[in-house]
């Protein structure tokens, strides 16, 4: 009994079911077009350096040696139908960030320290919170936003 | 005193009943289909003889994509082995590929069973390195859908085989299909496919640890870190740079007090190691040569009164392991306190946001050049002029783009937040959807899951230092190999507890998060908190990255990890973690080092040998093992802080397998494995992990 030809009539047989029934299986992973290219935003801004070199592109610029495989990347996330977000334009003002851009208020403690912008959900009483984590001999050193400095003595939470 | 005849091994009813089971075993094995037995060729006409009404070959389709002039032929010049061969022909291709498919039908893709593994054999001849053995899996759930690329095939011009196996099969998986891929302009032949169970046997895992066998075990180490650990980079040499800068400690600031220690795990000393700006809030990544680029650092702190925010530094500086120094480079373009660092499939580095020299959100996208050795100037790089935030998470894709996760660092509804992909060669931004919560990301963290051939994201928990809510239990899972590409809710973060054993409410999750890859395929999460630096977390899990779930109840570590806590792998297969800054200004100086519960299952296996630490793209990597592997990956060393570690990689190396020689294929795309210096693992039948060799990409 030879293996091969048995298996190969099988599949014969299944294959020819396939085709009578319109069940046979023909894909061609085809991509989506390209990426949008978009334009190259200008500068504006006189403080920012004009008239320079061309950009830098992460493509290697030399071939591959013979023997050698091209990358093989695969045609994923395409994004057709997505949108580009809109280009930003050369900035002439900056992007403001909070100046306790770290979630602390820097008015209290010795800078080391970090009393919370806002207390946790639940907090009803923020010495106690504060003398739970940690906090002691707490300076006010600027605008006491939290209200700490009952007494007025720039020491928060002692009155 | 006569002696007796001799007996026969075997009566005669013996030899016939023997004789009618192997005629019954012979029978089953070609008749029953789908059924996996060491040996059998599963695939159906694996040598393309039999033909259809068009002659080609029976259960065998034309297959690809992109713009290109192709041709198919059965060949009858010279095939391997009986009267036909495919030949596959470019003559010139702008994109895309080509292949001859085993068709994905339940008649011709051959059955597989999860949790096995299978050698895909193929004679070949071919005049073009681009060429690639890629596979396909039918999921019970999502119908036929890329598995992985398993090897490239080097020129050949006369018949060669290669033989590669495959990686554990996932459940829900019933079938596969697979082929030859060619790529670039040449000819490639194919011919005499077989495809056969490779399934090794796993040996017992007596675990004789207890607990540590199902959760693993923490170890505080008896001396503590020399400096604050908020930076760590693991060195191509297996020690660990810890960077502290100032370390979150104005006075040191003031007085101009920066420190850096490098400590040598194997030994468990530091070397201090003089540092020259406060590099406190840089950002960093390892350079293909392993030496660490640094960019950025605190130019200063906020004032009390708010007159000013952090202010961010130019300096950038290389630390070389080799010399344990830093050596200053070019300055960057802007200032950069909270500056992501991507290296991409080239070498070069590539930095987002932060915050600039006057406490300004940072918008020039900073380009460093690796061959030129220097930050380009903002005019030579391409610029989109957005504001990505502080320390936004990027990943780099296949196909050279980035993908921010959302996963940041501070902010409240920041310009920027939210997750997209940025082509840096087009300067286009396409937003991504389905990131839950996205202003409650704030030092999550997210993970190229493994394998990296696999391109899927986890970003896990996160809250807000800003508005201080209870940190999430959320995670966002998304495949980046989709069209368009969604998060996709994850499952929930185990809950963990608090401060003293105090049980997490069921909204309750975490920031300050770490997760780490290990050399198993898993992702181990650590650490956290529930507020802005308050109140640790402790809650520890194991996540499969196979079926999308959390093990949960892992060891947890005993030392609190909120904010400026860290964990990493290291080269022996532990984890460790560093750091933990509360509120009220003290700093966490302990050292934790975790052993997953791979290290209790039994011995590890033995790298006896490795032909070369230099690895080319698209080649195969010999190695010598003491016994049978199931797997081996590289991953690449981590450069972590503030839950940002977006080069944190795991790329599988598809095994060829003879005995105790492996071959280990090394993808041809250098974005799925940028050059660098990378561990290699090897993993054992029992789950256990190798210890780390340490090999050069690219």
């Amino acid at each position: 009994m030879n293996r091969t030809r048995l298996t190969l009539a099988a599949v014969t047989g299944i294959a020819a079911i396939f085709t009578m029934t319109g069940m046979a299986v023909a894909t061609l992973r085809t991509p989506t077009a390209a990426t949008i290219v978009t334009a190259v935003p200008e500068p504006t801004d006189t403080t920012w350096p004009l008239n320079l070199p061309a950009a830098a592109d992460p493509t290697p610029t030399t071939q591959p040696p013979p023997g050698t495989p091209a990358p093989y990347v695969q045609p994923f996330a395409d994004q057709p139908g997505t949108k580009d977000l809109t280009p930003q334009p050369s900035p002439t003002t900056p992007v403001k960030m909070p100046a306790f851009a770290d979630g602390c208020n820097h008015a209290y403690g010795n800078r080391n320290q970090c009393v919370p912008l806002k207390f946790p959900p639940g907090t009803t009483d923020k010495c106690t919170w504060l003398k739970k984590h940690g906090f002691k001999n707490l300076t006010v050193q600027g605008k006491d936003n939290h209200l700490l400095d009952r007494n007025g003595n720039h020491t928060a939470c002692d009155g | 005193m006569t002696s007796a005849p001799p007996r026969p091994l075997f009566s005669g009813a013996n030899r016939v009943r023997i004789a009618q089971v192997l005629v019954l075993t012979l029978v089953l094995v070609v008749l029953v289909p789908g059924r996996s037995s060491a040996g059998a060729n599963l695939l159906a006409n694996g040598g393309l003889e039999a033909v259809d009404s068009t002659g080609f070959p029976l259960c065998w389709e034309k297959s690809g994509w992109g713009d290109s002039t192709h041709t198919f032929e059965v060949s009858k010049t010279a095939p391997h082995g009986g009267a036909n061969a495919m030949k596959v022909t470019v003559a010139a291709i702008t994109n895309g590929d080509r292949k001859a498919m085993m068709l994905e039908n339940p008649s011709c893709a051959p059955n597989v069973t999860p949790g096995h593994q299978y050698d895909a054999s193929v004679w070949y001849k071919s005049t073009t390195a681009n060429t690639v053995l890629t596979i396909f899996r039918h999921d019970a759930a999502q119908g036929w859908t890329y598995w992985t690329d398993l090897a490239t095939l080097p020129v050949a011009n006369a018949w060669t085989k290669k033989t590669v196996r495959t990686p554990v099969v996932p459940p829900g998986t019933d079938q596969v299909a697979w082929g030859v891929t060619i790529y670039g302009a040449g000819t490639l032949q194919t011919d005499d496919y077989t495809f056969i169970d490779a399934t090794e046997n796993t040996p017992g895992t007596a675990c004789s640890a207890g607990a540590a066998c199902t959760k693993g075990a923490w170890q505080v180490m008896p001396f503590n870190s020399p400096v604050r650990a908020i930076h760590t980079v693991v060195l191509k040499n297996g020690d660990v740079l810890l960077v502290a800068g100032s370390g979150n400690d104005p006075d040191a600031f003031a007085q101009g007090t920066f420190k850096t220690s490098v400590y040598h795990p194997r030994t468990g000393t530091f070397t201090t190691v003089p540092t020259p700006a406060d590099l406190f809030c840089s950002g960093h990544v390892q350079l293909s040569d392993g030496r660490v680029l640094i960019m950025g650092g605190n130019k200063d702190y906020p004032a009390a009164d708010a007159s000013h925010g952090y202010k961010g530094l130019r300096d950038s500086y290389i630390f070389d392991p080799a010399t344990s120094a830093y050596t200053r480079v070019n300055d960057m373009s802007a200032g950069s306190w909270y500056p992501s660092a991507t290296v991409m499939g080239n070498g070069d580095v590539i930095s987002l946001g932060g915050l600039g020299e006057d406490s300004s959100g940072t918008v020039a996208t900073q380009y460093f050049n690796a061959a030129q050795q220097r930050w380009l100037s903002l005019g030579e790089a391409k610029q989109t002029w957005n504001f990505w935030g502080l320390y936004p998470s990027m990943i780099l894709m296949q196909d050279g783009r980035l993908f921010y996760s959302g996963s940041h660092v501070f902010g409240n509804g920041t310009p920027g937040t939210g997750a997209s992909i940025y082509n840096y060669g087009t300067e286009a931004i396409t937003p991504v959807g389905g990131l839950q919560r996205k202003d409650e990301r704030d030092q999550s963290m997210s993970v190229l899951l493994p394998p990296a051939q696999d391109q899927r994201v986890l970003t896990i928990g996160g809250g807000n230092i800003d508005s201080n809510p209870d940190a999430n239990r959320l995670t966002d899972i998304i495949d980046l190999k989709q069209a368009n590409p969604v998060y996709q809710p994850g499952p929930l973060l185990p809950s963990g507890t608090m401060t003293g054993g105090v049980p997490q409410t069921a909204t309750q999750g975490k920031m300050y998060v770490s997760t780490v890859l290990l050399p198993d395929g898993k992702v181990f999460e650590t650490g956290g908190g529930l507020h802005n630096r308050a109140d640790p977390v402790y809650e520890a899990s194991m996540f499969d990255p196979v079926t999308n779930t959390f093990n949960a109840g892992m060891a947890t570590d005993p030392v609190p990890r909120t904010y400026h806590s860290s964990a990493f792998l290291l080269p022996d297969g532990r984890v460790m973690a560093v750091g933990d800054n509360p509120g009220d200004g003290s700093f966490d100086m302990r050292i934790s080092v975790y052993s997953p519960p791979y290290l209790f299952k039994g011995a590890r296996p033995q790298i006896t040998s490795l032909t070369g630490t230099q690895w080319a793209y698209g080649s195969t990597n010999t190695i010598k093992v003491d016994g049978p592997i199931t797997r081996a990956a590289l991953i690449r060393p981590e450069a972590v802080t503030h839950s940002s570690d977006p080069n944190q990689r795991f790329v599988d190396l598809p095994m060829t397998v003879n005995g105790n020689t492996i071959g280990l294929n090394l993808t041809s795309n250098p974005n799925l494995a940028p050059p660098g210096w990378y561990m290699l693992f090897a993993l054992g039948t029992n789950g256990v992990p190798s210890v780390a060799e340490w090999v050069h990409v690219g």
